[in-house]
């Protein structure tokens, strides 16, 4: 590997403790982040891994310990003196405005006298583009990009910053497809090799086994290993270590689900699209002709890569958008015309791909919250029954296995990972008769993963019809009973994942779109 | 790890720290202003107080004076739980008591007051859900900010107000002056112990208080802040989005326009042009302050009630208009908004 280890870290972090009143979110933490090198931390949501980022970077000063840029201790007031030693920042949910281009978005993160030189910084986007194979488009709004393009505006964006040394990625790839990660893999250690030092949070290990120098594993706040490539890599030993032994050998036997027969036919399918026609934000078919038939109790997968309009779909069958034309049937009954409320009626439910954007109402707490989308409530006079609702809720075996936060506790100051488990508590609880589920474990840890797996499964089993969509082509292949592919505006399949291969439905999924920027990998 | 993140409540005195800072503030700063004018602050802070609060008839004056605020600050805080911004509570006002006056002189004239009064709370009502209704539908229709148009609808009142007191409706006893002729007697609310004071304190009082029940503890409530908190998880939950932001303005507008007919019944009982000037806006501002909150808005109606009959003592004694109170009033409301500011994550 890199033989930089003699040369002084960048940043190094000396016991550090950070509290927040009594609560210790991170404990005696030591870490060096050296030139040249990928250091992965890893660990469950709540480990303390946003809260190490934000002190890196000026949000948060820690409680005790010490920071020391090229060995020098500097306080660190606010993320502006962060990014005056070098220090670059991509976060989850990106710093970018929507309704600027993705030039503009970067010419007003820069510094002044470089935010006004429009054409030497478009200049610029393209040679970081090309040498770090970042495809972005400058001239592109960014309320047109999903979310993997907004991510490759937001690192454009760190790299142009002058004087940038070390970047550090806050669960970049839980926004990204399968195909989306593995490019990203591949730029991290292009910039790697550049001399970047490069702080890498995530909880996917696959990906942080692929390209970590060395990996720090946190657990309730503390380190609990730290191990370097030298040694080798174990993965089941950092699972452990980021579970604990119990949790970190549960395990489900996904075939035993598997009770559908590929082949058959149901009368009367849960949900049946014909010659739909799906419309973008611009009215252009992003998918031409769907014909779907969902049979009861399926779980019917949908791989494809981001942005090709997995969101219109969802939106077209839920009632948020009007199809330009076809079909759609619950049950038998023709819901083409019909409103969300007849809709949740029949027995929807509906995962949005941005829980943040599209759940959260500022001021309300969890609870508040669950009497939204059909979950059933009982009324008191002429107002729910809050306490009735409140004791449901706290018996509820999803809100508990979920991990769900006191139910009082205001969504919107919560985590994104704890957001996603508040919508899919909702969604368990009002047992659907359809299910859409765009990315449900997208931002969740590896113990609460599988148990969203257990209670789609489940649901599936009391006759559910989920409609999924993932990115993770392994957490499709696993949980569905058939799986359809988008590419070329179009639907493919269905292709049956006992016997299909992930390679296969990749290949599928790149389609014959000669736009796309990964397309050199379908040849090889 | 945001979830940690999460500031622990502040303790109470360093809260009631900042109360003491929001009400000293402005007070002090309206003092130094009026030092910078050669008047002495604390004499005319006196002044303030005794002429309106040490008197029967000055408390009768801010009680006249918040009745409207009160009612004009509940309507704008129902549509704000909505997510909308009326700032069209001057012009549903005046739509409202020109409707009342309107229905009182030409129709009501000679009908007993248990009748008539309540025809003319109708007529008053409907006068401002059709003004709040006009932006609505723009809203839900047209996608216009119904910031802009009520704002604008505000100017329109004013000029139909106009046309009606200098012409079908102007009193040809009056002298030309721009008004309407006065409502017959029983068509007047009773008033508290023989004073300007009616009784149309008690109906916005308890409208506040309704109105709060229904935001805080109705199904209806909970709908109408779901959507103002985001339309987007509303739309999801099936809720109707435009229907119930209409239906909010409606309600908005009625109330507005209720507060009109009081003052037609109340306090003045004719139209006259300059009738309900600057209410609304005065009754917007109380809102805000309030934070939108229907029960706290009282408190806030009153004292800026308060502030309003002061600073018209305030000219008297000092010297200076009577508007510099509006002064004042901007800088309590930059306070009280920079309390309930959001903290930053």
């Amino acid at each position: 590997m890199m033989a930089k280890g003699t040369a002084a870290p960048i940043i190094e972090v000396r016991d550090m403790t950070m509290k927040f009143g009594s609560l210790v979110a991170n404990e005696n933490i030591n870490l060096k982040i050296y030139a040249g090198k990928i250091h992965a931390i890893v660990g469950e949501n709540g480990a303390g891994k946003s809260t190490l980022m934000k002190v890196l970077y000026g949000v948060n000063a820690p409680t005790e310990g010490e920071l020391l840029f090229d060995g020098v201790p500097q306080k660190l007031t606010s993320p502006a003196k962060a990014i005056a030693q070098g220090v670059g920042m991509v976060f989850q949910d990106f710093r970018l405005i929507p309704a600027f281009t993705a030039l503009e978005n970067v010419l007003m993160a820069l510094p002044k006298e470089m935010g006004r030189k429009r054409a030497e910084v478009r200049k610029r986007i393209a040679e970081v583009s090309e040498k770090y194979r970042i495809p972005v488009d400058p001239d592109q709004y960014v309320w047109e990009m999903d979310l993997g393009q907004r991510q490759r505006v937001e690192i454009t964006k760190v790299l142009l910053m002058p004087g940038t040394r070390v970047l550090i990625f806050d669960e970049p790839t839980s926004v990204l497809t399968e195909h989306e990660a593995e490019a990203f893999v591949n730029m991290l250690k292009r910039l790697r090799d550049d001399g970047y030092g490069i702080l890498f949070i995530t909880h996917k290990l696959n990906e942080v086994m692929a390209c970590a120098d060395s990996i720090t594993v946190l657990r309730h706040g503390k380190i609990t290993q730290v191990k370097e490539r030298s040694e080798g890599f174990d993965k089941n030993e950092l699972v452990r270590s980021m579970m604990g032994e119990e949790e970190g050998s549960r395990y489900i036997d996904y075939k035993k689900w598997r009770t559908i027969p590929f082949d058959s036919v149901d009368i009367c399918p849960t949900l049946r699209c014909e010659h739909l026609d799906v419309v973008d934000d611009h009215g252009r078919k992003i998918i031409k002709d769907v014909n779907l038939a969902l049979r009861r109790g399926e779980i019917y997968g949908l791989a494809g890569i981001s942005g090709r309009g997995q969101r219109e779909l969802m939106e077209t069958l839920f009632g948020l958008r009007i199809p330009l034309g076809g079909k759609m049937e619950i049950s038998g009954n023709d819901i083409t015309h019909a409103g969300i409320d007849k809709r949740l009626k029949l027995g929807m439910a509906f995962i949005s791909e941005d829980p943040l954007r599209d759940n959260v109402v500022p001021g309300m707490s969890i609870f508040e919250h669950m009497a939204l989308a059909g979950v059933p409530v009982k009324s008191k006079g002429l107002d729910i029954d809050w306490a009735a609702l409140k004791d449901d809720l706290n018996h509820e075996k999803a809100i508990q296995e979920l991990g769900v936060p006191e139910i009082s506790r205001k969504l919107e100051t919560l985590s994104g990972g704890n957001v996603q488990r508040t919508v899919l508590a909702r969604a368990i609880i009002k047992a659907p008769t359809l299910l859409l589920a765009s990315y449900p474990s997208r931002g969740l840890d590896i113990g609460t993963v599988l148990t969203v797996h257990h209670f789609l499964l489940t649901l599936k089993q009391h006759g559910c019809t989920i409609l999924l969509i993932s990115e993770d082509l392994g957490e499709l292949c696993d949980l569905s009973d058939r799986i359809g592919v988008i590419a070329d505006n179009r639907i493919y399949g269905p292709l049956d994942p006992e016997k299909a291969s992930q390679l296969e439905i990749g290949e599928m999924m790149l389609g014959g779109n000669k736009h796309d920027g990964s397309r050199e990998k379908a040849a090889s | 790890m945001t979830a940690l993140a999460k500031k622990l409540p502040a303790d109470w005195w360093k809260n009631a720290l900042v109360w003491a800072g929001v009400i000293a503030v402005p007070i002090v700063a309206f003092g130094l202003f009026l030092q910078t004018q050669g008047v002495n602050a604390i004499q005319t802070y006196g002044t303030m107080i005794s002429s309106t609060l040490g008197t029967s008839y000055g408390i009768g004056e801010v009680v006249v004076k918040s009745t409207p605020l009160v009612l004009i600050a509940v309507a704008t805080a129902v549509s704000a739980k909505a997510g909308l911004v009326n700032v069209g509570g001057e012009g549903q006002f005046a739509i409202g008591a020109l409707a009342a006056a309107a229905a009182g002189m030409l129709l009501l004239q000679d009908v007993p007051g248990i009748i008539g009064i309540p025809c003319m709370a109708l007529a008053g009502i409907a006068g401002g859900m059709l003004w709040s209704g006009v932006a609505g539908v723009l809203k839900v229709k047209a996608n216009m900010n119904e910031t802009i148009t009520t704002l604008i609808l505000n100017y329109i009142a004013v000029q139909v107000v106009s046309y009606f007191v200098y012409g079908p409706l102007k009193d040809p006893d009056s002298f030309n002056w721009p008004q309407t002729a006065r409502i017959s007697s029983q068509l007047r609310l009773p008033s508290l112990g023989g004073g300007r004071v009616s009784i149309g304190i008690f109906f916005a009082v308890g409208l506040a208080v309704i109105l709060w029940l229904v935001l805080k503890k109705t199904k209806w409530g909970y709908k109408l802040r779901v959507i103002g908190g985001n339309p987007i998880a509303a739309a999801q939950a099936g809720y109707h989005v435009a229907k119930n932001q209409l239906i909010a303005m409606l309600v908005s507008g009625g109330l507005a326009g209720f507060a009109g007919m009081l003052e037609i019944c109340g306090v003045e009982y004719q139209m006259r042009q300059t009738t309900g000037t600057n209410y609304g806006y005065l009754g917007f501002l109380a809102a805000w302050m309030a934070w939108n909150n229907p029960l706290l808005g009282i408190v806030t109606a009153f004292i800026i009630g308060f502030l309003s009959v002061a600073g018209n003592t305030m000219e008297i004694t000092s010297g200076l208009p009577s508007s510099s109170i509006r002064i004042l009033m901007s800088i309590v409301l930059l306070a009280i908004l920079w309390k309930g500011r959001r903290k930053k994550a």
